[in-house]
């Protein structure tokens, strides 16, 4: 800085007025200071309160009673409850009856199943014993044959023992056991 | 108001700075009042050096913050300088709250168009407030090292203890302070 420039503030600050000296300035700032403390703890307290007051009225305000939407509906209820049990009834036993019928149908439909297994089954077994039946027979008129001839008993009465042997509960197999122990 | 007429009672007090703060911490009584009396002139004065105006409600606040963090004085420098700390950040918030108030002000009487006949820097006639008026002009970081290095004689390093920075960093800002300065008066009419 130049000296010029620093004289002219020097001289300007020489020429500004001193300052106030104020002989209470210390009582006033302790005042100032109690006054600050006591806006402090009233700022403090209203936030306190504020605060506090804010949570008590959220937690003591009446709530919308939902009661009153439920005793509403309690009262249609009581009115329409019996009615709609009812028909919930009816519609039960309807479903009932309906499946009791159907169980009835499959049941019926399944011994129909079985008898006609059986009655197929008993066609087979006497198609069978009517097969069994004639070659046994067949057997036994050879086996019959070959004992007319003397020379050929002994070979006819192994015809009776395989005919009694292989057919034994046939009408033929009967007879071949009733040659084969007159013949003895 | 020169330089050389500036209390500085930093060397004076400093060895009893630690006893003084603790007494005053603990509520001795007349205590404070011998801080206030060894104090308020240079702090009035510093804060009148910085704002001009208000000073005794400066001087005031500097006092009641004393009072309320006098517990947190650690001794690491002396109470002058602590001092001078407190009263630069009031003069930085009353600078604010002024700024704000101001614009506001113009704000008020644009919307009542009214001429700017109120501005004090039209009317001011003397070299002395002509002077005043280009330091109130000044940005409050220049005001601050411009008043602390010319009219309260602190050097650079004592400014840069006083404002945080670096004694490279106050010198660069006192340099370019000045130019703005010097600029501010010549548009004035003052030539230094």
């Amino acid at each position: 800085m130049t000296d010029d420039l620093e004289e002219l503030l020097a001289k300007a600050d020489a020429d500004a007025p001193a300052p106030l000296v104020r002989k209470d300035l210390a009582s006033a700032v302790r005042q100032a200071v109690k006054r600050r403390k006591r806006n402090r703890r009233l700022t403090v307290g209203a936030i306190v309160l504020i605060v506090v007051g804010g949570i008590d009225l959220a937690i003591m305000m009446p709530r919308k009673p939902p009661t009153t939407h439920t005793v509403t509906v309690a009262r249609i209820d009581v009115e329409t409850y019996g009615k709609d049990l009812a028909s919930l009834d009816a519609e039960a036993n309807f479903h009932a009856r309906i499946a009791a019928k159907i169980e009835q149908a499959v049941e019926r439909e399944k011994q129909l199943q079985s008898a006609k297994e059986v009655l197929f089954r008993s066609e087979i077994a006497n198609d069978l014993d009517d097969r069994r039946e004639a070659t046994a027979r067949l057997m036994l008129k050879h086996a019959e044959q070959l004992d007319l001839d003397p020379l050929q008993r002994e070979a006819a009465r192994e015809n009776y023992r395989k005919v009694l042997a292989m057919f034994p509960n046939t009408v033929a197999g009967g007879e071949a056991s009733d040659r084969l122990h007159a013949g003895t | 108001m020169n330089p050389a007429s500036v209390a500085h009672p930093s060397e004076a007090l400093h060895a009893d700075d630690m006893a003084l703060m603790r007494s005053i911490a603990t509520g001795m009584p007349g205590a404070f009042e011998v801080l206030v009396n060894r104090f308020q002139q240079p702090v009035g004065r510093l804060a009148q050096r910085l704002l001009g105006t208000d000073a005794d409600d400066v001087t005031q606040d500097v006092f009641v913050t004393v009072l309320e963090k006098a517990g947190r004085f650690r001794g690491e420098c002396s109470i002058w300088t602590w001092l001078t700390r407190i009263t630069l950040n009031q003069c930085r918030n009353r600078i604010r709250r002024q700024q704000v108030r101001r614009r506001f002000e113009q704000w008020f009487q644009r919307r009542q168009r009214e001429s700017p006949a109120s501005d004090v820097r039209a009317v001011a006639s003397d070299k002395a407030t002509i002077i005043r008026k280009a330091i109130d002009a000044l940005p409050v970081r220049d005001r601050e090292v411009i008043v602390l290095a010319y009219l309260e004689g602190r050097s650079p390093s004592e400014i840069a203890e006083l404002l945080s920075q670096s004694v490279n960093s106050v010198e660069v800002r006192l340099h370019r302070s000045r130019g703005r300065l010097r600029e501010i008066l010549s548009q004035s009419g003052v030539k230094p």
